[in-house]
């Protein structure tokens, strides 16, 4: 056929100048260990970042990152630009199911063990995957410029400037001086569009590059005989990634319809609302902080939060066996248990 | 007419005889007062004869046995001072020894009082006790009231007993003010006592005056570097004890009315000529002494600035503080005046918006009688006391012809006084009490213009409920509604100041602002309604969409089984 000679001489003409077919079969044709379980966890944090920032690059099309403009500039997003309250309500829900996700896929990693040699940088650029995750949502919080965003960055800011010595230093990095201003939210844009997309690209890239050169690891019960069974990457596994990636778009799509991206009045900061509080992932840090003294919440988080990145260079034993585990399991079980009670228990005060 | 008989010698010796026992008895009567024994003392200060004579107290002879059952009111039916009894002479001996180190008068009688007795009308504040070092009160003098005291012991210090007449007009009053070093020894002295001797202190600690170093003795004169009581309260050191009701206002007024001594406070200085135009000034420069003064309003010892939640001027406590007097029946029946101002205002709008919902801009009872100029506003007044805050409606209010009316209706005539309500178009129909028909009958060319009025406006309200019934719709469906919300409240602005027109009664003027108000909430209604059709549209394609993902994943399920296989 004409059309087949036509569209194989363009791949003729590429491949004999980038040579792609190489690469791609480099990443594609590997086999994976076929009982690996994944949960699809990982590729679905992948997918959702994929969406933000397909969503992203469309919003920012629209946006208006000044405190004059920012708010009319959502505004119209979501009244009279095409799709766009679509573009900006998946936006907004993918943020959330990309921090589950990715929190989803700490813990599975975290249980199966799967941090331990050799893939103790993976886990170290994983946890640093998160707290940019988090970054994000930070600072993408406060772009609306409304007053939910407005009030949740001050009380979220506050949280940051609690910290002993450092804090007040902080608090000013964060909010370009003492109080959330304009200058917060250039700040605010600026790290949310340039430099946590390039900071997350770039682990990103060094993580699946592991992920890629390492395999994936197997559950710990797997008899030795299964652990060795193979099954091909493409197309076998990224058929069922694929599968949970429409999943994925279905849920976006069905909370994006319902219950789309909302907007509180315009910022105010004369005009404190009765119930100020961080965004959801920060509910139980917020909690804490009103339950127990500020240097002890705050020890205990930095403690925390060490803990869990450097877990594989103190959980330094071979076995992988949950029955040896047994107190990481019930230690992760307690942590996850506090930090879920305090966020509801924060929700709900 | 009967005839006038000559008197005989009969009539004449009958009344000789009657004349001759008249002036028997009469000597007999005398000779038996002049026989009861004379009383050996001044009674000055000493009107309570059985206070001593009952019991035989102080060697006072106790009175004989066929006393029994008289009264203090009949001792001088028989018993007069004798001739020598002057003015300065002392009690009878006091036998006991009890009164300690208190100084005894020169002839031994009762402990003299040894301090001046200015400020100090209940002895018994300190004697009782014994507090700061007075003599306690001898055990045999169980019983006795403070007003008891004075009947033997007399003070040894001369009193200045002269009080200035209180002028109609009160001037500020040049008060000491002594110079203190920082010192207090009243304060110092008084806070180491209890009960009513420590709580003036107590209140003064936490008051402005302390903060602004206005010590005890700026007001109540004396000495406040002297350590000791009898020369830091001593009438020469200039002590004036608890300042007289009456000249309160004008000791106030000597720093209160003073510019140059409030300038660095930023404080008005008219306090104290407003207070002496108000009711309260007026009847107090008479000599009523039932009236409220500074320190009755302004928390005593206690006061504090104006802004302060916790005091009882605070905007907030202000009804509660004119309550007081105002609402005890008993205090205001001399004067002829209602005591259910309190309970009516309570439950008024501004009562409500005031003290339950604690909104400040609420007016209180000073809002409209004036603070330290308390009088009530006169009937032609209101419409200006209202229209204070009310100031478009007042506008409104002048342009008609109920305010060209003389002795026409005003604000309190269709809102009440201080049971204002709620407002409701329910007063443009009916002929009840603050009801338009209460004054226009039907088929009156009045009622006629109340009746267009009312339809105007009640259409402009219905409409206006309406848009924001479909505005609260959209917002159940999640959709974003702040622009209708917005183009909603211009709406109310027109239905507010077509309510505010009406004051003037010109229906054409009121019909332009609810047409204004009836056009905005149709647009925000349509707007509102594009909403939902926009909501209901989404989730319509929702399904298609997630219909269409859903034939992917079975497609790709088809696929993958086909792999496997």
């Amino acid at each position: 056929m004409q059309t087949n000679n036509w569209t194989n001489r363009v791949g003729q003409w590429f491949e004999e100048r980038a040579g792609v077919s190489e690469t791609v079969a480099a990443l594609l044709h590997v086999d994976i260990p076929k009982n690996a379980q994944t949960l699809y966890l990982g590729g679905l944090a992948l997918f959702f970042f994929g969406v933000q920032a397909a969503t992203g690059t469309l919003l920012s099309l629209y946006y208006r990152g000044s405190p004059e403009e920012a708010y009319d500039s959502i505004l119209r997003i979501m009244n009279e630009v095409r799709f766009g309250w679509l573009i900006r309500s998946v936006h907004a829900w993918s943020a959330n199911l990309m921090i589950i996700a990715v929190v989803l896929h700490l813990l599975r990693v975290f249980v199966q063990a799967a941090y331990k040699r050799p893939r103790e940088m993976t886990w170290l650029i994983g946890v640093l995957l998160l707290i940019s995750t988090l970054g994000f949502g930070f600072t993408g919080y406060l772009l609306p410029w409304d007053q939910r965003a407005f009030w949740a960055t001050t009380v979220g800011s506050e949280i940051a400037g609690s910290i002993p010595v450092i804090g007040q230093q902080l608090l000013e990095l964060l909010r370009g001086g003492t109080d959330v201003t304009g200058v917060t939210l250039t700040r605010f844009q600026g790290v949310h569009m340039l430099i946590l997309p390039l900071t997350l690209a770039g682990l990103l890239l060094l993580h699946l590059f592991l992920v890629h050169r390492q395999g994936l690891a197997v559950p710990p019960q797997t008899p030795p005989e299964k652990a060795k069974e193979k099954m091909p990457f493409w197309p076998n596994y990224l058929l069922d990634e694929l599968i949970a990636w429409y999943l994925g778009l279905a849920l976006l799509v069905i909370l994006a319809s319902l219950f789309p991206a909302g907007l509180e009045p315009k910022a105010s900061p004369l005009s404190t609302p009765a119930h100020i509080k961080p965004e959801w992932y920060f509910l139980s840090l917020y909690q804490a902080l009103k339950l127990a003294p500020r240097i002890i919440v705050l020890l205990a988080s930095f403690v925390g939060l060490s803990v869990v990145f450097f877990v594989p260079f103190i959980d330094r034993g071979p076995s992988r066996d949950p029955k040896q585990r047994l107190g990481w399991l019930i230690a992760a079980v307690v942590a996850v248990t506090v930090i879920a009670g305090l966020s509801v228990w924060g929700a709900i005060s | 007419m009967k005839e006038k008989k000559p008197m005989t010698q009969h009539h004449l010796w009958r009344m000789l005889a009657v004349a001759a026992v008249g002036v028997i008895v009469i000597l007999l009567t005398t000779a038996a007062r002049l026989a009861q024994p004379p009383i050996p003392h001044d009674l000055t200060g000493r009107q309570d004869c059985l206070a001593c004579h009952e019991q035989g107290v102080n060697g006072a002879p106790k009175f004989p046995a066929n006393h029994a059952g008289r009264t203090n009111d009949m001792c001088q039916g028989c018993h007069h001072p004798a001739a020598g009894a002057a003015p300065t002479s002392t009690p009878p001996v006091v036998p006991t020894a009890t009164a300690g180190a208190a100084p005894t008068s020169a002839t031994g009688g009762p402990p003299s009082i040894p301090h001046d007795v200015i400020g100090r009308d209940d002895c018994l504040v300190c004697h009782a006790t014994g507090q700061a070092g007075a003599p306690k009160v001898p055990d045999d003098h169980a019983g006795r009231t403070k007003d008891t005291c004075r009947t033997c012991h007399q003070p040894s210090v001369t009193q200045p007993t002269t009080v200035p007449p209180t002028p109609a007009v009160l001037p500020p009053t040049p008060i000491p003010h002594p110079a203190a070093g920082g010192k207090n020894s009243c304060a110092d002295c008084h806070r180491t006592l209890s009960g009513k001797l420590q709580q003036p202190v107590t209140d003064w600690e936490g008051s402005i005056h302390a903060a602004r170093n206005v010590g005890c003795a700026d007001c109540h004169g004396g000495d406040p570097t002297s350590a000791d009581p009898n020369g830091s309260m001593a009438s020469a050191a200039g002590y004036i004890g608890a300042p007289d009701k009456a000249s309160i206002p004008a000791l106030c007024g000597s720093c209160h009315a003073n510019v140059e001594m409030m300038r660095q406070y930023d404080l008005p200085t008219d306090q104290l000529s407003k207070y002496q135009e108000s009711k309260h000034g007026q009847l107090l420069a008479k000599g009523d002494r039932n009236v409220a003064t500074c320190f009755d309003c302004h928390d005593g010892h206690a006061t504090r600035q104006t802004n302060d939640p916790g005091t009882s001027v605070y905007p907030l406590n202000v009804p509660a503080l004119c309550a007081r007097c105002h609402a005890d029946a008993a205090l205001m029946k001399p004067y002829g005046i209602p005591t259910n101002q309190y309970d009516l205002f309570k439950s008024s709008v501004h009562g409500i918006a005031l003290l339950k919902n604690q909104d400040l801009r609420a007016p209180s009872c000073a809002t409209c009688h004036g603070t330290h100029g308390a009088t009530p506003p006169g009937f032609e007044e209101v419409a200006n006391v209202c229209g204070s805050c009310h100031s478009a409606t007042q506008d409104y209010f002048l342009k008609s012809k109920h305010a060209s009316v003389a002795d026409g209706p005003k604000c309190v005539t269709c809102h009440g006084r201080y049971d204002v309500g709620v407002p409701s178009d329910d007063m443009f129909t009916g002929n009840g009490q603050r009801q338009c028909g209460q004054c226009h009958p039907a088929g009156s060319p009045q009622a006629e213009t109340v009746k267009s009025l009312y339809t105007a406006i009640h259409q402009a309200a219905i409409t206006y409920d309406q848009a924001g019934k479909a505005i609260a719709q959209a917002a159940s469906l999640q959709m974003i509604v702040g622009p209708e919300e917005e183009q909603l409240q211009q709406a109310k602005t027109s239905l507010l100041t077509a309510r505010a027109a009406q004051h003037t009664g010109q229906l054409a003027d009121v019909s332009k602002l609810t047409g204004q108000a009836v056009s905005i909430s149709q647009q925000t209604i349509q707007a509102a309604e594009a909403k939902v059709a926009e909501s209901i549209f989404r989730r319509k394609a929702m399904v298609v969409a997630v219909v269409m993902i859903g034939l992917v994943i079975v497609a790709l399920v088809i696929v993958k089984r086909a792999l496997v296989a």
